[in-house]
């Protein structure tokens, strides 16, 4: 890393600081440059760890997108200096490091697939599919993968709780209470503390895509 | 080492859903991509790949399945990489490279856009009340240093917002927290050998910042500036402090609160100088116009209002510049 580059857009933080919180206004993108930075999110009562980044990682890069909140908080874990960016200059830093161009290439790919299995969920018409879907993305982010033909249909253990699906899926949480119960009901899936058990994903998978079939 | 195959016309060369880390470079004929797209309404489409042309990028580099199926529509030499070559030969050609990161992040905007059509109002919450809550995560947590900044950050962003006296009330009880020193033990140690010296406020600038923040938004800006002051002049030991920058700016502010023209242009005018790429520069730069507009040369401030007007995209700030210059222009 250019000397002068750490002069113009070097940042310090200490242990502890926030560098950014979600919900705030996001102008700038980070490049850590030294020390650990921790991404969490705030879900009802527990701050849930969703990355631990370290030098070479950026972080904030939705804010080159669009100017929309941060949808994460970024906490500094150690001593951290970072670069920070903007939607104005970032082109000088990529232009000069190929690393992270490629990087964030990278990074751009998979939230535009991810941006478009979430378009899927929620441009069904119907709730009860919303859910049956968001179930089927949380197995594939898992590492299911639909297109793999197997024998037997085990049951899958998802992490997930009434927030987290309604967070994916766009409807409010009692909503998807009422039919994440309705699920339990029709023996579809099992809930427990914070997990959820997919009995038979292929039945979920054809339940989707018969909805998804139907839009009159 | 890339391998170099030939496609006979019609061939598919991958299929939608597969998985594989390859990438394509078309060196001669034409392919075909058909796929669905979610964004419009689940429309078939094509795209049509030339000579020269990278495809299977997108799918290959994030590692997920094809999106689309590729077929050659006339005989093709085609040119297969491994995600790891593909990246040794994007690094040397800098202008694919910013060309794709282009493209890849229009796409990315617009499949956003579409996500935010279907959310609707009631998901959406307001954004003030939501960073607010965060704050309250924190206090309840006993992590005053962070509440600290969420409440600062909400009086930065929502001055007259619902919650504004709320915050300020919770801002001084978080500083209170702070000083206990409750969650941050280095800290307690650090402030006790300060003790001894003058005030233990100004020892930390991240404290005294936070104190000026406070001062100010009572309404107390001599106070303000005088913290404010001790750290500007301090100086930032060479490191591009964070809170060294922030204290810059916001004396200004009291400067500017307090009537105190000359000093107020005298230090946005250096912080425009020092930090050319601070988000906050354009801020500064309306200041300037605002205090020359108060002093009544109007000429210097339609300058610096109109320098506003050419600073990046449109916003709160250019709004304001623009009725402060039709104001001038009013009263000439």
């Amino acid at each position: 890393m250019a000397i002068n580059m750490l002069e113009k857009y070097g940042r310090n933080y200490r242990a502890g600081d926030i560098i950014f919180s979600e919900h705030e206004p996001g102008n700038s993108f980070y490049l850590i440059h030294s020390g650990k930075v921790i991404i969490t999110k705030i879900v009802g009562e527990t701050e849930k760890n969703l990355d631990i980044l370290g030098p070479g990682d950026i972080f904030g890069e939705m804010a080159i997108i669009e100017e929309a909140p941060r949808s994460a908080s970024a906490l500094a874990e150690t001593e951290v200096k970072a670069l920070e960016f903007n939607k104005e200059n970032f082109e000088i830093l990529l232009k000069s490091n190929a690393a992270m161009a490629i990087k964030l290439l990278k990074v751009f790919s998979k939230r535009i697939y991810d941006a478009r299995r979430k378009l899927m969920i929620l441009s069904l018409l119907d709730d009860e599919a919303k859910v049956a879907d968001t179930l089927i993305l949380l197995a594939e982010m898992k590492g299911y993968n639909p297109n793999e033909v197997r024998e037997f249909v085990e049951p899958i253990e998802l992490e997930a709780n009434n927030q987290s699906v309604s967070s994916w899926c766009g409807l409010k949480e009692d909503i998807t209470k009422k039919i994440l119960t309705q699920f339990v009901n029709q023996n579809r899936i099992l809930i427990s503390h914070n997990t959820i058990t997919i009995k038979n994903i292929n039945e979920l998978i054809r339940y989707v895509s018969q909805k998804r079939k139907i839009p009159e | 080492m890339p391998i170099a195959r030939t496609y006979k016309a019609g061939s598919v060369i991958y299929f939608e859903k597969e998985k594989s880390d390859k990438v394509f470079i078309l060196k001669e004929g034409k392919v075909i991509l058909r796929y669905t797209s979610i964004e419009e309404n689940f429309a078939e489409k094509t795209d049509t790949i030339n000579p020269g042309q990278f495809f299977g990028v997108k799918s290959a580099v994030g590692s997920f399945p094809r999106e689309e199926t590729a077929t050659a529509a006339a005989n093709c030499k085609i040119l297969i990489l491994s995600v790891q070559e593909f990246e040794q030969l994007a690094a040397k050609n800098m202008n694919i490279l910013m060309k794709m990161l282009r493209v890849f992040s229009n796409q990315l905007r617009n499949v956003h856009s579409y996500v935010r059509k279907y959310l609707t109002h009631d998901v959406i919450e307001q954004r003030d009340v939501e960073l607010f809550k965060i704050g309250d995560f924190y206090m309840k947590n006993k992590r005053f240093d962070q509440a600290g900044y969420i409440y600062s950050k909400y009086l930065e962003y929502y001055p007259d917002g619902e919650l504004a006296d709320e915050a300020k009330l919770r801002f001084a009880n978080a500083k209170k927290g702070m000083t206990m020193g409750i969650n941050n033990p280095n800290r307690i140690a650090a402030e006790q050998k300060n003790r001894t010296g003058s005030s233990a406020t100004t020892s930390d600038p991240t404290k005294a910042y936070y104190e000026a923040v406070s001062m100010f938004s009572k309404n107390k800006f001599r106070e303000a500036a005088n913290l404010l002051s001790d750290i500007v002049n301090k100086g930032d030991k060479g490191s591009n402090n964070e809170f060294y920058r922030k204290s810059f700016f916001q004396l200004g502010k009291c400067y500017l609160k307090m009537n105190e023209y000359d000093n107020a242009i005298d230090k946005f005018s250096n912080f425009i100088k020092k930090y050319p790429d601070d988000s906050a520069a354009k801020e500064a730069v309306f200041n300037i116009g605002l205090s020359y507009k108060n002093i009544g040369e109007t000429e210097k401030a339609k300058g610096f209002f109109n320098k506003v007007m050419s600073m990046g995209t449109e916003d709160k700030i250019n709004l304001k510049a623009q009725s402060a210059l039709e104001e001038i222009d009013r009263s000439e």
